[in-house]
This record gives structure tokens, sequence and C-alpha cells, in this order.
């Protein structure tokens, strides 16, 4: 590979965006090649990737929602929904 | 654009369906907008921060969804256009459209202070506090307390999963704008977390640092 490798620096202020998927693949690559070998920077990924892990868990249970569903289409009925099933 | 807001001009142009027109517009509206209720209804908590206006926005969305159903765009991404439906239902009832929010900042810088809160959560014994604890209800009340440009897009992109470029035609702001709010909002989010776990005695190792300020900060955002 004919990239530099990045510095810490760098590779910090695009983390983010590294874990939210929002990078060129180039990128992407580099950054991955440095977690490799830099144990500091695998530390702060882990730290920060756990965090998104655990804040993304909220979206799992869909169920409390169900009574809301019920009125919701029962209001859409009065405006003619009306689906097969 | 498929995102945009329906019109009532949009409403009045469609031609009245047959029956057998509006039993397959009822079906794909079941199947791809009714199944994204809870998605709307999280979105319109994050915006109103109040479980029963959040519950009246959601319906009214999905009622205006309906009405306009053949604006979507077969194929687009129903849930953005929800979205952007249930923004448009709030921002009306608040009238709060005409305030524009310069909140924002230098997301590069974000991304660098984040490292910082790290440092401080490693250096209290909380390296791992997010997998060895149960910290759901205490995210929950953490983003609640956020303020709502960054609580908006925390929702967007961390809960729902949307793209910075999702979230930046949702909310009408520039993508750059999307990335700084997001990050800052992280790291509010953080260390409100990070409070709350030492406060609560989940400390798992070495001694207790002091955490900088970390409320004070806080409170000051929360009153911009």
């Amino acid at each position: 590979m004919t990239e530099p490798i990045l510095d810490c620096g760098r590779v910090i202020r695009q983390l983010w965006d590294y874990l939210d998927g929002a990078l060129a693949e180039d990128q992407r690559a580099r950054i991955f090649a440095h977690l490799e070998q830099c144990a500091a920077c695998t530390s702060h990924f882990e730290f920060e990737r756990s965090f998104l892990d655990t804040v993304a868990r909220l979206r799992r249970d869909d169920s409390e929602f169900d009574g809301l569903k019920r009125q919701v289409i029962a209001a859409l009925r009065e405006k003619g929904f009306s689906p097969a099933r | 654009m498929s995102d945009a807001e329906p019109t009532d001009e949009a409403a009045s142009a469609g031609d009245p369906p047959d029956e057998h027109a509006r039993q397959r517009k009822d079906e794909a509206f079941a199947r791809d907008a009714v199944t994204c209720l809870p998605d709307v209804t999280r979105f319109a908590r994050a915006l109103t921060r109040d479980s029963a206006d959040a519950d009246d926005i959601t319906q009214e969305t999905f009622l205006r969804a309906y009405r306009f159903w053949h604006t979507f765009v077969p194929g687009s991404d129903c849930r953005r256009w929800l979205f952007t439906i249930c923004r448009n239902v709030f921002l009306r009832k608040t009238e709060r459209d005409r305030v524009v929010e310069s909140v924002g900042g230098d997301a590069e810088l974000e991304a660098v202070a984040a490292i910082d809160l790290h440092i401080v959560a490693r250096d209290a014994g909380l390296d791992d506090m997010f997998v060895r604890f149960d910290l759901g209800p205490a995210i929950v009340r953490a983003i609640e307390g956020l303020p709502a440009v960054y609580r908006t897009t925390v929702q967007l992109v961390d809960v729902e999963d949307m793209t910075y470029e999702e979230v930046s035609q949702v909310l009408t702001i520039p993508v750059g704008t999307v990335r700084s709010r997001l990050f800052r909002g992280r790291r509010l989010l953080q260390q409100e977390l990070i409070e709350y776990a030492r406060d609560a005695g989940f400390v798992t190792s070495r001694a207790v640092a002091p955490l900088t300020s970390s409320r004070s900060e806080s409170r000051r955002e929360t009153q911009r």
C-alpha cells in the first residue's frame, strides 16, 4: 500500500464518520489499517462503538406502540382506509 | 422530490380511485407506511419530549400521509417521507418553523473532544460501562434531556439508523450541520451517562476522577 499511515489525530477526527459508515472506501481502509496496529485508537474505537450499540438497542422493542397503532388505524378507517387484511 | 411536503394542490390533482385501486392503495399504505409507526412515534417523541403530544403528532402524520399517499413515489424511502411529514406537523403545531437554529460547531473538534470524554470514563473505571451495565432507561432519559437540535439528530442517526444525507433531507439542514449536531449530541449524551454511572456506583476500577463541569455545560446548552 503506497498511502502513508494515518496519524492518531487524523483517525480520531474521522472516527465517528468511520463508525457511521460515512467514509469512502479508501479512507475507511486506511483507518481500519491504523486501528489494526494502534491499541490506543482501538480502545477509543471500542468505547465509541459500544456506546453506539447501546443507543441503537433502544429501537428494538416496538411492542409498546401496539396501542397507538390500533388507535391510528381506527382514525384512518374513518378516512376510508380499508386494507384487505 | 419525493420527500417534499405534500400540498393540497397535489391532493386535488388525483382522480377518485375505483374500488380496486383503492384496495391496492390501502394495502400498500398498510405495508409501507403503517409498519413505520414505531419509528415515527419515537421520532415524534424526540421532537416533543411529551408522549401524549407525540401520539397526537404521530396520528396526524399518518392521517396526512394517507391523504397524500398518491404523492409518495413507490420504491422510495417511505420512512424518510413519513419523518418529513412528522417534522412538518410538529413545526406547524409549535410554530417554530421560523426559528432558524444556528447551533452547530465544528464537527472535527467534537470528534476530538470525544476522546477526552473517553479518557474521563477510563480514569473513572468506566471504560466498559456500555458493555457491562444496562443503561437503557438512563439513555432514554439522557436523550430526552438533550437540547432539541441535538436530540432530533441523535434520534434519527443513532436510534433510527439513518444516514447523514437522509437526516439532512428530513431536517432540511446541510450534512455538515448534521455531523456537528450529532457529534455534539453524542458528547453531551456520554457526559450525562458517565455521570449517571458514577452516581449509581457503577465504577468498576481505579480512582474516581472529577468529571469536568459536564452538568453546567449541559445546562448552558439547554438554555440556548
